[in-house]
C-alpha cells in the first residue's frame, strides 16, 4: 500500500510536476486545485500526509491549515506547506496555523523528496518499504 | 478796718516810745547792784547789730545787752566803750583797755590775745545788685568794684585770691549807702550788718547775696596771760541762761531796727505804766498781742520777699543761658545803633571775637554792619509803628567785610509809659538755607523738565488733585495747555479726556472706586501701579490709550500725589489687530498644510505597504513559473522521464544554470528592497556555528569539485554556539564561500573561524584574482562587479557583498576585506558573541 498524499495546489505546472516526483517516488497522489476543494478531500480521503501550498486563491494556505487542523480526523496528519522565500514570517505564520514542515520555493527535484521525508514520520514511510 | 487799726494803733506807740526813753535809761542806771571792780571792755561802735549808736548816740546791741546781764551775773562793773574798730584794737594793744569784744580770731591775734570760746558764727557773704548776674564764685568777682570794711578780715582772704580792686570804706553803713547810691554794685561784709543796714535804707530788695566768702567767730578776747579774767568773763557768760541770750537774739535779728526798739522799750515802759496806771494793763496786753502778730507778718513778708528775690535771681540765670545758648543771634540795641548786648552766637555769626569784642567794635550798627545803611531805617519805622516783631531779609557785612544774607526779627520794646527803651532781635544767618533752597527750585525745576521731556503724555496731581506738572505731550494730546490747567483741582484733567468732571485712573491712587471700572477696558495693579487700557474719543477721533499711573510718597512713606503717563496705542493696536489676524491666517494655512502633508504621508505610506506587497506578489509570480522551469529542468536532466543525449544535456544544463542565476537575482533584489524598506526582520537564536559553518562549506562543495578547488575548513576548538539569526548567518557565509570559489581559478578556498576577545571572527580566504586598492571601497555597493565591462567573466548580481554588508550592520557585526591583486583575498567577518 503507498503512501497517501494530498497536494493542494493551484499552479497546473507545480501540480504536474510535484505529482510527477512523488508518484516517480511510490506514493500515491490526491490532487486539490483550491482550499475549499482540498479540505473536502482530505476529509474524505484522510491522506497520510498533505502538501499544502500557501498563496493560492480565494482562501490562503493558512486558513486552510487551521481548518484541517480543526478536523479529529485530520489533527495528527503531516502537513507541509510549501511557499516562496518571499516575505519575512512566512514560515513562521505556517506553523502557527498548523503546518509541521515547510518547503521553500522552487524545489529542487535532486533534494525534494529527502526533504519531503523528513517530515513525515517513519511508520508511514514503512509502507513505500513493503513494496 | 484791720489796717486802720493798725495806723492807730503805730501811732500811738511812737507816741509812747518818744515819752519813755529818757525814763528807761534812767531805771536801768538805778537797777543794777552796786560792784567793788569795774573792767573796760572796747568795742566797734559800728558793727550792728551787736554795738552800734543809735540816733541820739547811746551805744546799744547785742553784745551791750549781753555784757549788762554779764555784770549783774558777777556784779562786775562793765565801762562798755565802743569806738572806731582800729582805735578799739590800738587801746587795746596798748593795755589801756581788759577786754575787746566781737573780735575775729587770727595767728597774728593769737600771739598778742587770749581768746574766749566763740560764741557766734559770722557769715561773711558776697553782696551784689541785682541787676548783675553771673557771680558765682570768687573770680567771677574780677571787674567789678567790690566794698570791703576797713580792717576786715575778709580783705586778706579777698586779695589771696587776686581780687584787688576793693574800695575800703570806714564803716558798715558807708558802705551801704555807698550802695544804695549805686556807686558800688558789689560788696562783701559781715551778713548781720549788711542786712541791718539795707533793711534800714530800704534796699533790701534790690540786694542779693550769693556764695559766702568766710565764716568767722565772735570771740571776745584779753591780753595775753590775763587767764583770771578771760574765766571770770566766761565763767559770767555761762552762767547766763540760754533762754537770755535767746531773748536778746530775737529783740536784735529783727530787721526792723525801730520796731524791735519798739517792742524792747514797750516790756519795760508798760511795767512802769503799769504800776502807775493799772486802768491801761489790759490794754497794753491786747496790745503786745497785736504787736506779735504785726511782727509776725512782717517777718513773714520779708521771708516771702526773699524768696521772690531768689526765683528772680534763678529766672534771670536762666534767661542769661537761653542768651547765652540760644542757636539763633540775639542783640538789644539802642534805637540810634548801638549794642547795649549781644549773645555770643550773634558776634560768631558776624565774626566778631566775642560779645564784648562786638558790643565794643560797633558804634553805627547801620553804618557798620548793614550793606545798605537805609534798609535799617526803613525797617525801623515799621518796628516803631508796633510792639509786635517785624521780619525781613538783610545783607550784612562780616567784621572781615564779606556779605552774607540773614533773616532779621526785630520789635520795640517799650517801658511802662509805653515810650522806646531800646530795640531787641533775632539774626538768622540763612545763606546756606538760601543755597538749599536755591537747589530745591533747581532740583524741581530739573524735574519739571525730565517730565516735559517724556515722549508720553504725562500730569501730576499733588495730594489734593490739584494739578502740579502737565507735560509737552500730553498738551499736544489734548490741546490743553500747561498753563490753562497748572494749579487747578476739581477732576480738572478729566475734563480733558472725558468733557465731564469726574473721578479717572489717578484718582485710584487715593481711593478705590469701582465704579471706574466700567470706564476702562481693564484695570490691573501692579504692586502700587495701576495700569489701564481705555477706548476715548478725543477731538472726535476714536483712541486707544494705554495708562499707568504710580502714587507719589515722601521721604516718610506718607502718599503726597501721583503720577499719570498716557500712551496712544491706536496704531499699535491696529497693527497687532492685523498681526492677530495674520497669524490666524497662517494658522489655517498651517491646519492645512497639514492635513495636506498628512494625506501626503498616508498615500507615501499606502505606497509603501503596495510596495511591499507589489514585490511579495511579484516574488511569487516570478517564482512560480520559474520553480517550474527549475523543477522540471532538474527532473529531465536526471533523466527520469527518459535519456538524453549529449547535447540534449548540455542545453538543459545551461537553462538550469540561467533559471538558478534569475532566482538567485530575484531573492537577492528582494531582499535589498526589504533592507531598505527596514521590512528585515532579525531573529535570534542561540545555534552551533561549526555546524553551519560546515553545512555552507558542504553545499559549496559540488562547485568547488567541478572548478577543481580544494575547501579548507579550520575552526577553533573554543568555538561553540552563538545567539544570532542563524538564517542571515548562514546566508552571509554562502555568499562569501560562493563568491570566493566564483573568482578563484585554481588553489583553494579556506575557511577559517576563530575567537578574537568577544567576537566570532570568520575569515574566507581565496587564491583567486584578488582586488585592486583602488576599487575595494566599490566592493559593497549594490549591483557592482568589480570587473565592470560589457565582457563580464562571473556571473553574479554584483548585490551579494552589499546585501553581506547590510545584513552584518543589523546584526551588530562587521565585514572587511584584504586583498592582494592577482594573488588572492581574504573576506573577514565578525560577530559578537
Amino acid at each position: 500500500m503507498k503512501p497517501k498524499i494530498l497536494i493542494i495546489e493551484d499552479n497546473q505546472q507545480n501540480m504536474y510536476m510535484l505529482t510527477y516526483l512523488l508518484e516517480s517516488n511510490n506514493y500515491e497522489v490526491f490532487q486539490s486545485f483550491n482550499g475549499s476543494e482540498g479540505i473536502a478531500a482530505a476529509k474524505g480521503i484522510l491522506p497520510d500526509a498533505i502538501l499544502l501550498d500557501i498563496q493560492l486563491p480565494e482562501m490562503d494556505g493558512y486558513s486552510v491549515a487551521r481548518e484541517l487542523r480543526k478536523n479529529g480526523d485530520l489533527r495528527d496528519t503531516p502537513i507541509i506547506a510549501v511557499t516562496s522565500y518571499a516575505m519575512p514570517g512566512d514560515k513562521e505564520k505556517a506553523f502557527e496555523a498548523g503546518a509541521t514542515g515547510y518547503i521553500e520555493k522552487p524545489i529542487d527535484p535532486d533534494t525534494f523528496i529527502s526533504q519531503l521525508e523528513e517530515f513525515i514520520p517513519s511508520e508511514i514511510l514503512i509502507k513505500k518499504k513493503r513494496l | 478796718m484791720l489796717k486802720q487799726c493798725n495806723k492807730t494803733f503805730i501811732l500811738t506807740l511812737k507816741i509812747v516810745q518818744a515819752g519813755l526813753i529818757a525814763s528807761g535809761l534812767f531805771l536801768f542806771s538805778i537797777s543794777f547792784p552796786q560792784v567793788n571792780n569795774k573792767i573796760i571792755v572796747l568795742a566797734d561802735d559800728k558793727y550792728p547789730p551787736y554795738f552800734f549808736r543809735d540816733d541820739k548816740g547811746k551805744l546799744q546791741g547785742i553784745a551791750a545787752d549781753q555784757w549788762k546781764l554779764w555784770s549783774e551775773k558777777t556784779g562786775i562793773k562793765v565801762d562798755l566803750q565802743a569806738m572806731d574798730w582800729d582805735e578799739a584794737q590800738r587801746l587795746m594793744a596798748a593795755g589801756k583797755a581788759d577786754c575787746i569784744d566781737n573780735f575775729f580770731y587770727n595767728e597774728k591775734r593769737a600771739k598778742l590775745y587770749d581768746f574766749s570760746k566763740p560764741y557766734e558764727n559770722i557769715e561773711v557773704p558776697v553782696f551784689f545788685n541785682r541787676n548783675i548776674s553771673g557771680i558765682h564764685d570768687i573770680k567771677s568777682l574780677s571787674g567789678y568794684i567790690i566794698g570791703v570794711k576797713s580792717g576786715d578780715a575778709d580783705i586778706d582772704i579777698l586779695k589771696s585770691k587776686g581780687i584787688s580792686n576793693l574800695m575800703e570804706f570806714n564803716s558798715y553803713e558807708s558802705i551801704i549807702r555807698a550802695a544804695s547810691n549805686n556807686l558800688i554794685n558789689v560788696f562783701c561784709i559781715d551778713k548781720p550788718s549788711a542786712l541791718y543796714y539795707l533793711y534800714k535804707m530800704n534796699i533790701a530788695g534790690q540786694y542779693r547775696y550769693s556764695f559766702t566768702l568766710s565764716t568767722e567767730q565772735l570771740h571776745r578776747a584779753v591780753q595775753k596771760g590775763r587767764t583770771k579774767l578771760l574765766n571770770i568773763i566766761e565763767k559770767g557768760f555761762s552762767e547766763i541762761p540760754e533762754s537770755k541770750y535767746m531773748e536778746i537774739k530775737r529783740k536784735w535779728l529783727g530787721n526792723d531796727l525801730n520796731n524791735n526798739n519798739i517792742i524792747y522799750y514797750l516790756y519795760y515802759s508798760l511795767a512802769l505804766i503799769l504800776l502807775v496806771i493799772l486802768v491801761f494793763s489790759s490794754w497794753n496786753y491786747t496790745l503786745r498781742k497785736t504787736i506779735n502778730k504785726k511782727t509776725k507778718e512782717i517777718m513773714k513778708t520779708m521771708e516771702e520777699k526773699n524768696k521772690i528775690n531768689e526765683k528772680l535771681v534763678e529766672s534771670r540765670l536762666m534767661y542769661k543761658n537761653i542768651f547765652e545758648n540760644a542757636p539763633i543771634g540775639i542783640f538789644q540795641s539802642t534805637v540810634e545803633g548801638k549794642f547795649l548786648s549781644v549773645n555770643s552766637l550773634l558776634a560768631c555769626i558776624f565774626k566778631y571775637e566775642s560779645a564784648e569784642d562786638m558790643v565794643r567794635s560797633i558804634t553805627d550798627i547801620a553804618g557798620q554792619l548793614f550793606v545798605n545803611p537805609m534798609a535799617r531805617k526803613e525797617l525801623l519805622k515799621k518796628v516803631l509803628k508796633t510792639d509786635r516783631y517785624i521780619q525781613t531779609e538783610v545783607e550784612y557785612y562780616r567784621k572781615d567785610k564779606t556779605t552774607f544774607t540773614a533773616n532779621l526779627y526785630m520789635r520795640a520794646v517799650r517801658d511802662a509809659d509805653s515810650s522806646v527803651c531800646f530795640v531787641e532781635g533775632f539774626v538768622e544767618d540763612i545763606t546756606e538755607r538760601n543755597i538749599a533752597w536755591n537747589a530745591l527750585k533747581e532740583s524741581e525745576k530739573r524735574l519739571s523738565e525730565i517730565i516735559d521731556f517724556l515722549p508720553d503724555a504725562t500730569f501730576v496731581i499733588d495730594f489734593n488733585g490739584v494739578v502740579i506738572a502737565w507735560n509737552r505731550a500730553i498738551e499736544e494730546m489734548t490741546g490743553v495747555k500747561a498753563a490753562s490747567i497748572l494749579g487747578k483741582g476739581d477732576y480738572e484733567y478729566s475734563l480733558s479726556f472725558y468733557g465731564a468732571r469726574r473721578p479717572i485712573l489717578i484718582d485710584q491712587v487715593f481711593n478705590i472706586n469701582e465704579e471706574i471700572e466700567e470706564e476702562y477696558n481693564y484695570i490691573k495693579k501692579e504692586g502700587d501701579a495701576f495700569i489701564a487700557e481705555a477706548d476715548i474719543k478725543l477731538n472726535g477721533n476714536n483712541h486707544v490709550f494705554w495708562t499707568k499711573v504710580v502714587p507719589l510718597f515722601d521721604s516718610k512713606g506718607g502718599l503726597t500725589g501721583a503720577i499719570e503717563t498716557i500712551r496712544d496705542i491706536t496704531d499699535q493696536k491696529k497693527a497687532e489687530k492685523k498681526i492677530l489676524r495674520l497669524n490666524s491666517d497662517l494658522e489655517h494655512r498651517i491646519a492645512r498644510r497639514t492635513a495636506e502633508l498628512e494625506i501626503a504621508m498616508e498615500k507615501a505610506q499606502d505606497a509603501d505597504r503596495l510596495k511591499s506587497a507589489f514585490l511579495a506578489t511579484m516574488s511569487h509570480e516570478l517564482r512560480t513559473p520559474l520553480n517550474s522551469i527549475i523543477g522540471f529542468t532538474g527532473i529531465l536532466l536526471q533523466e527520469r522521464p527518459g535519456p538524453l543525449n549529449q547535447e540534449q544535456k548540455k542545453q538543459m544544463e545551461m537553462v538550469q544554470q540561467s533559471s538558478r542565476h534569475l532566482l538567485s537575482l530575484i531573492n537577492d533584489i528582494l531582499d535589498i528592497s526589504k533592507i531598505e524598506a527596514g521590512e528585515l526582520k532579525i531573529n535570534s537564536e542561540t545555534f552551533n556555528l561549526p555546524e553551519v559553518i560546515n553545512k555552507t562549506v558542504g553545499l559549496n562543495e559540488p562547485l568547488a569539485q567541478k572548478k577543481g578547488i580544494k575547501l579548507n575548513i579550520s575552526i577553533a576548538p573554543e568555538i561553540d554556539t552563538i545567539k544570532r539569526d542563524r538564517l542571515r548567518v548562514q546566508q552571509i557565509l554562502m555568499n562569501l564561500v560562493n563568491n570566493s570559489i566564483k573568482f578563484t581559478e585554481k588553489g583553494s578556498v579556506t575557511i577559517k573561524c576563530f575567537l578574537i576577545k568577544k567576537f566570532v571572527t570568520v575569515e574566507v580566504i581565496d587564491t583567486g584574482i584578488g582586488i585592486e586598492k583602488d576599487k575595494i571601497d566599490r566592493l559593497f555597493k549594490p549591483f557592482i562587479q568589480i570587473d565592470n565591462g560589457l565582457t563580464r567573466k562571473y556571473e553574479g548580481t554584483g548585490l551579494g557583498l552589499s546585501i553581506c554588508k547590510k545584513l552584518l550592520e543589523l546584526l551588530n557585526g562587521s565585514i572587511e576585506v584584504r586583498s592582494k591583486f592577482g594573488s588572492g583575498s581574504v573576506f573577514s567577518i565578525s560577530l559578537p558573541v
